[in-house]
């Protein structure tokens, strides 16, 4: 077995006392092994140790879906994740998902939509999204509103999220280059 | 940053932007998870910074011990406010008037606490977990003293005075007056009185606040990034903390998520980081979480208003008396002043009522402090005006609409002064031109109002109570004092346009492209915006009051053609010629006889270079300052519809429509999500959101599950919006605000609509609840006046 | 927010984990899914010494079955458990209960169990357990088995009652019976947010449409949930079809509450009391409407409003 990475900051745990558990799962398709404390949250594990800075902690709490990756197949919340309680595990990140340059499809409907303004909540609901659009949910479904409910959104209103979320549920393709209007 | 593609060898058209539903360059960015946003900054070496905050919401501090503290791992520091070496500690408020008692906020507190949350202390380091270990261990004696929370009872004799110097709680105070204020009641002229209480709110943007501080230059400089909706401002505070000269800080604000006011401010945070920094000489971060920002982070909207209303027998409003009091906390924020004086200044909307006489008061209690929140002012405002427009409705038994429609001003009575005011930025208020009637119709048939009774008929048959909130209101919005924009012609060929707005969700970015590739004729991929940081503009006045299109975009555009004189300028000298033999068209520089083919904007730097013999192109710059005389007033009419389940107090909006005109439209889809998302928040704000305190002023909304804010579930279901776009002769180019009033409007349509819905009940609907299921189900069981 | 200092343990079997609870202090917990524990713990409002992870226990993530029982694992997910075919079959109130926990991406990481350890104020898990009788099976030090009752672990106005140092291995629901109805619904301020009130019911009829039996569970009236015995009684015999002896019940089932209404911050006690007397009716209504022998018009009035 590889040598465990050390990661970001670790000096900065120096001397602090905690005990610490390795760690080894797969992060966007990649192996990571680790040794972090053992409270270290998810959320600041991936964004702090790996740089998977798109996931956002708002709430801090699981209530509002700034922080949702994918754990093994499922949306989940980071900040109410040890990372050491994914040992063994398989997660995904906006920047797993993201196509290696420019938008994929789910992003430009929101883009098209206008489904973002300040885009802090996006990264999270762009995972529970990409679980929607896995799972072949009916674009008409009730269980559309069920999954974003799971999703706080203070600047939009959620009209054109919704809008963008069943038009990719129906399958729509856009264009490369978004329209001007309408 | 917009991806920059290469320019077209020869533009074959003009390239016309504004107006036009342009989707946004910034969002690849963001939808990739790149937003730049604070806490994705890198930070290294920094240490993390973590504020102990008051525990108790009005004590004398006798002792802090900070030794445990300085013993946890990982703890580089521990501080006081003895410690920050500053020069002059106050925050700034900048709506303080002749006669205003002094309470700003001291940065940190030193021997006595007003609030719980109130910065006492702060710990330094290497983690954040550690530093919230160490912060567990500082040890604070308080000797605990009478708190106070309600504003009413604060200005009661014997209330605990908050300052006693002052020997008052009472703060501020303003009137506004119009027409005759001592108006005396003729005979026949109908009076009614009423109570209305405003609760307290919050903003909640999803990002919360954030400090990163560091020395740059050598030592030489402070750069202080944060999470500011004005840079500039900050800039001028920290200056005047440290005693330093203004150069030698640099203020930079990142993208932000979300702002709605409560970013409008100067925090304690943003002087102690910095000031830290200076002392430690490292880098240090803040990041606010979420249980943070309940305790501390601004607050909005909390006021009593006592109105009486005169009206003659007809309908006509005649006069209209206000007393207000606003709970502003326990100092001052950066414009705590400001809602209560809205109340006054715009308490009359878009209806002429000639006489005004309005005395506002800002009342000091143990609270975090009050500053504005989206709409500042205008939610409460309006909300107050259609309740009583309703009540006379009720007295007179007038129709809801008729009785509107009596009391608008009418077009041809525009522009009209409507008295001086003390609400910053807005000096003389004159309504600029508007056609309030038809916008009140627009919506009135968008919402079906004719078939309101049948409506309400069915829903009761039901057993539902059905109400419809019909209401209108007039906005300030693009503030001056004035704004500074530059724009710069890359060597590269490109555009960059240095704006001091901070983009927080309105689509600022896009919003001032589109605006400045219209102006010059190029395309709107050759144009990039850089903001927030006051190096890059160090004069400005920044982002709220709805002013980053109307008065930002206004600004870009004159500061683009400030652009073209230079270059037609430079490009004389350089052809040797007369500017005035050259000319701009089509994004190109011509000069007939003098110039074979036009030379489009991005091949400009090159060719002048080519003419002056050097291999280097440069770049041509221009500024522009301008000076706002006068805001710009956006008005609307929202109705919403409601549907009460008085068995279980959930309140439905089937519907909701929007008759709208912020003058002429820079970006229609960016107006649009504007008030769809002021709408929402507004129906969270008015329908479940409320901070609590308890009676000794102890916070008891404390996290995210505490405050409810709205869900996807929670969008009105048919939600209309209809635009006019009426030019306001106060902005350049015709353009007034949008930011806010979807927050306004849904205050007082709701409000009216629940209002509406229990008219059969006796129940006084006067106020913004909020309308809990509770609240409604308490109202339906309350014993009945006969 | 972030959690004060704590051992992370990652138990190697059940008994393993009753091994290092017992050797901890008590402030050591047992740690699943940890939708609850994690945020409480970031807010510092509980601290603990260790944490003994028993997701990766063999045997705890199963779902066993006899002839009238399903067993449910300590590690088995909420969310596999709502979509589990066997809990739609056996435990449909279960699985309808369960889409009402928090949201999906909570799901996705708690437990059934959980939930139970929890004892959360208006916890749907909770409430299911008492009307359905459920039985806790606890593991003890040296691999001591016992079983309490669910009524016994929420015998108290709070918190589940639960002897120290013990691992609750799963558990035990009855299945449905061939004819029986069940029933739940909940009341909340937001999608996704906490159950103001919720209930639980299930219903047998016998030919007549006379009720043959009833269970009735209400939460988030008080701090933990309690079965309405009275409002049981009452309807047994009754004509279940009639929905005037149905709102009488759901009536002494919201007053009948043991200890004082819940007021806090989203909503008051009374509000509650009413809530949860259109939250009965609408749970016994959905239960009727599902059992098997029930016609509407057979047996009284057919009003249907809730």
């Amino acid at each position: 077995m590889a040598e465990p990475d050390t990661g970001f900051q670790n000096t900065a745990w120096e001397n602090s006392g905690d005990s610490q558990t390795a760690l080894r799962l797969i992060v966007n398709e990649k192996e990571v092994h680790a040794l972090v404390p053992d409270r270290l949250l998810l959320s600041d594990f991936l964004r702090d140790y790996l740089g998977l800075t798109a996931l956002k902690v708002s709430c801090g709490e699981g209530a509002c879906g700034g922080c949702t990756v994918v754990v093994d197949g499922e949306p989940a919340r980071s900040c109410t994740l040890l990372a050491v309680q994914t040992d063994g595990s398989r997660i995904v990140t906006l920047e797993g998902i993201n196509a290696p340059q420019g938008l994929n499809q789910v992003q430009r409907l929101f883009q098209q939509s206008h489904a973002l303004q300040c885009g802090y909540c996006t990264p999270g609901l762009l995972m529970t999204v990409h679980c929607m659009m896995e799972r072949g949910l009916e674009p008409n479904s009730d269980q559309v509103a069920h999954y974003l409910s799971g999703h706080l959104c203070r600047c939009t209103g959620y009209r054109n999220i919704l809008t963008a979320v069943r038009r990719a549920l129906a399958g729509e393709i856009l264009p490369e280059k978004p329209e001007e209007n309408g | 940053m917009a991806e920059i593609l290469p320019p077209p060898v020869r533009p074959a058209r003009s390239y016309r932007y504004a107006g036009k539903s342009i989707r946004r360059g910034e969002d690849p960015d963001l939808l990739r998870g790149k937003g730049g946003f604070l806490a994705d900054l890198p930070a290294p070496d920094s240490a993390e910074l973590f504020v102990v905050r008051s525990t108790q919401p009005h004590a004398i501090v006798k002792e802090i011990r900070t030794g445990p503290a300085l013993r946890s791992p990982g703890v580089i520091a521990c501080l006081t406010a003895s410690d920050l070496g500053l020069i002059d500690d106050a925050l700034p408020c900048l709506d303080m008037i002749p006669g205003t008692l002094d309470v700003r906020q001291r940065v940190m507190a030193t021997d006595r606490v007003r609030y719980v949350g109130q910065p006492i202390a702060v710990v330094v380091a290497t983690n954040r977990y550690l530093a919230e270990d160490a912060a567990e261990l500082v040890q604070i004696d308080y000797e605990t003293l009478p708190a106070i929370t309600g504003h009413l009872a604060a200005t009661s004799p014997g209330a605990p005075l908050l300052y006693p110097e002052f020997g008052t709680n009472i703060v501020y105070q303003t009137t506004q007056r119009d027409g005759n204020p001592d108006f005396a009641p003729r005979d026949g002229d109908i009076v009614f009185r009423r109570r209305f209480e405003f609760h307290r709110q919050t903003a909640v943007p999803m990002e919360n606040r954030g400090v990163i501080a560091k020395l740059i230059d050598d030592g030489e400089r402070l750069h202080v990034e944060s999470t500011t909706q004005i840079p500039n401002t900050l800039h001028s505070a920290l200056a005047l903390a440290f005693g330093m000269d203004a150069q030698h800080i640099k203020v930079t604000a990142p993208r932000l998520g979300g702002g709605f006011g409560c970013k409008e401010m100067v925090y304690p945070e943003e002087i102690i980081v910095p000031a830290v920094v200076r002392k430690l000489k490292r880098p240090i971060r803040w990041s606010e979480d979420r249980r943070e920002y309940f305790a501390s982070a601004v607050h909005g909207r909390e006021e009593t208003v006592d109105a009486e209303a005169v009206l003659a027998p007809d309908g006509e409003f005649v006069a209209l008396r206000l007393t207000g009091w606003a709970n502003i906390g326990a100092a001052f924020g950066l414009v705590p002043n400001s809602p209560i004086t809205a109340m006054g200044a715009m308490v009359r909307g878009p209806y002429r009522i000639p006489n005004l006489d309005a005395r506002m008061f800002s009342v000091v209690t143990n609270k975090v402090p009050l500053n504005v929140l989206r709409g500042a002012g205008a939610p409460q405002a309006a909300l107050l005006m259609e309740r009583l427009l309703d009540e006379a409705a009720r007295i007179l038994k007038m129709d809801r609409a008729e009785i509107r429609r009596r009391n608008l001003i009418q077009p041809d009575a525009l522009p009209l002064d409507r008295g001086q005011t003390d609400f910053a930025g807005a000096g003389r208020i004159i309504y600029d031109e508007a056609d309030y009637p038809r916008c009140l119709d627009a919506a009135l048939k968008l919402a079906d109002y004719e078939n309101l009774e049948k409506e309400r008929a069915l829903a009761a048959h039901n057993g539902k109570l059905l109400g419809m909130g019909v209401s209108m209101y007039v906005e300030i919005t693009a503030v001056g004092p004035y704004e500074n924009a530059r724009i710069r012609l890359q060597p590269d060929g490109t555009v960059v346009l240095f704006s001091s707005i901070v983009p927080m969700g309105q689509g600022s970015e896009t919003t001032q492209r589109q605006l400045v590739a219209e102006e010059l004729g190029i395309p709107i991929e050759q144009v990039s915006v850089r903001q927030g940081d006051t190096d890059e503009v160090p004069d400005a006045i920044g982002t709220f009051a709805s002013r980053g299109a109307a008065v930002g975009g206004a600004v870009a555009r004159l500061a683009s053609r400030e652009l073209i004189k230079e270059i037609l300028k430079q490009a004389g000298a350089q052809f040797g010629c007369a500017s005035d033999q050259l000319s701009w068209e089509d994004g190109c520089l011509v000069g007939p006889g003098i110039i074979d083919e036009s030379i489009p904007m991005s091949e400009i730097p090159g060719r002048l270079a080519s003419r002056r013999n050097d291999s280097v192109p440069q770049a041509i710059e221009a500024n522009f300052r301008l000076d706002v005389a006068h805001p710009s007033y956006a008005y609307a009419a929202h109705i919403a519809v409601v549907e009460i389940d008085p068995q279980t107090g959930h309140i439905e909006i089937p519907r909701y429509a929007v008759a709208h005109d912020c003058g002429k439209v820079a970006n229609p889809l960016l107006v649009e999500g504007q008030i769809v998302g002021g709408v929402v928040q507004g129906i969270g704000q008015i329908l479940r959101e409320k901070l609590h305190y308890d009676p000794s002023g102890y916070p008891q909304t404390r996290a995210m599950m505490d405050y409810v804010l709205p869900g996807c579930g929670d969008l009105p279901v048919d939600f209309q919006i209809t635009h006019m776009e009426t030019p306001t002769r106060f902005n350049p180019f015709g353009m007034r605000g949008a930011g806010e009033g979807g927050c306004t409007g849904a205050h007082a349509a709701i409000g009216t609509a629940v209002a509406d819905a229990l008219r059969d009940y006796d129940i006084a609907v006067d106020g913004s609840g909020p309308f809990t299921p509770t609240w409604i189900i308490e109202a339906l069981n309350r014993p009945r006046h006969t | 927010m972030k959690p004060a200092k704590f051992k992370y343990v990652r138990a190697e079997t059940a008994d393993h984990a009753v091994e290092q609870l017992c050797s901890a202090d008590p402030s050591a917990k047992i740690l699943a899914g940890g939708q609850s524990l994690i945020p409480a713990l970031s807010a510092r409002i509980i601290t603990t010494s260790l944490l003994l992870d028993i997701m990766r226990c063999p045997g705890l993530d199963a779902v066993s079955q006899t002839k009238d029982q399903i067993t449910i694992g300590a590690a088995c997910r909420q969310s596999r458990m709502e979509a589990s075919a066997i809990v739609q079959e056996s435990i449909p109130l279960l699985s309808e209960a369960l889409g009402w926990v928090a949201m999906p991406q909570v799901r996705s990481r708690g437990t059934v169990v959980g939930c139970l350890a929890q004892a959360n104020a208006g916890g749907e898990v909770p409430v299911v357990s008492l009307a359905l009788d459920a039985q806790l099976n606890l593991l003890s030090r040296g691999g001591v088995a016992q079983r309490m009752s669910a009524k016994d672990v929420y015998a108290a106005e709070t918190g589940a009652r639960l002897p120290p140092q013990t691992l609750i291995a799963s558990a035990s629901f009855r299945k449905r019976a061939a004819n029986e109805g069940w029933g739940f619904s909940e009341v909340q301020l937001r999608r996704g947010h906490v159950a103001l009130v919720c209930c639980a019911a299930t219903l047998v009829l016998d030919e007549n449409g006379r009720v043959g039996s009833v269970t009735i569970a209400i939460g988030g009236l008080t701090a933990n949930p309690y079965r309405a015995d009275r409002a049981e009684k009452v309807l047994l015999g009754g004509a279940a079809g009639d929905d005037q002896i149905i709102g009488d019940a759901a009536h002494v089932a919201s007053d009948e509450h043991p200890w004082p209404a819940r007021t806090d911050l989203h909503a008051t006690g009374a509000f509650r009391s009413k809530a949860a007397v259109a939250a009965v009716v609408r749970a016994l209504t959905d239960a009727r409407a599902r059992c098997s022998t029930y016609q509407p018009g057979n047996t009284g009035a057919t009003n249907g409003r809730a």
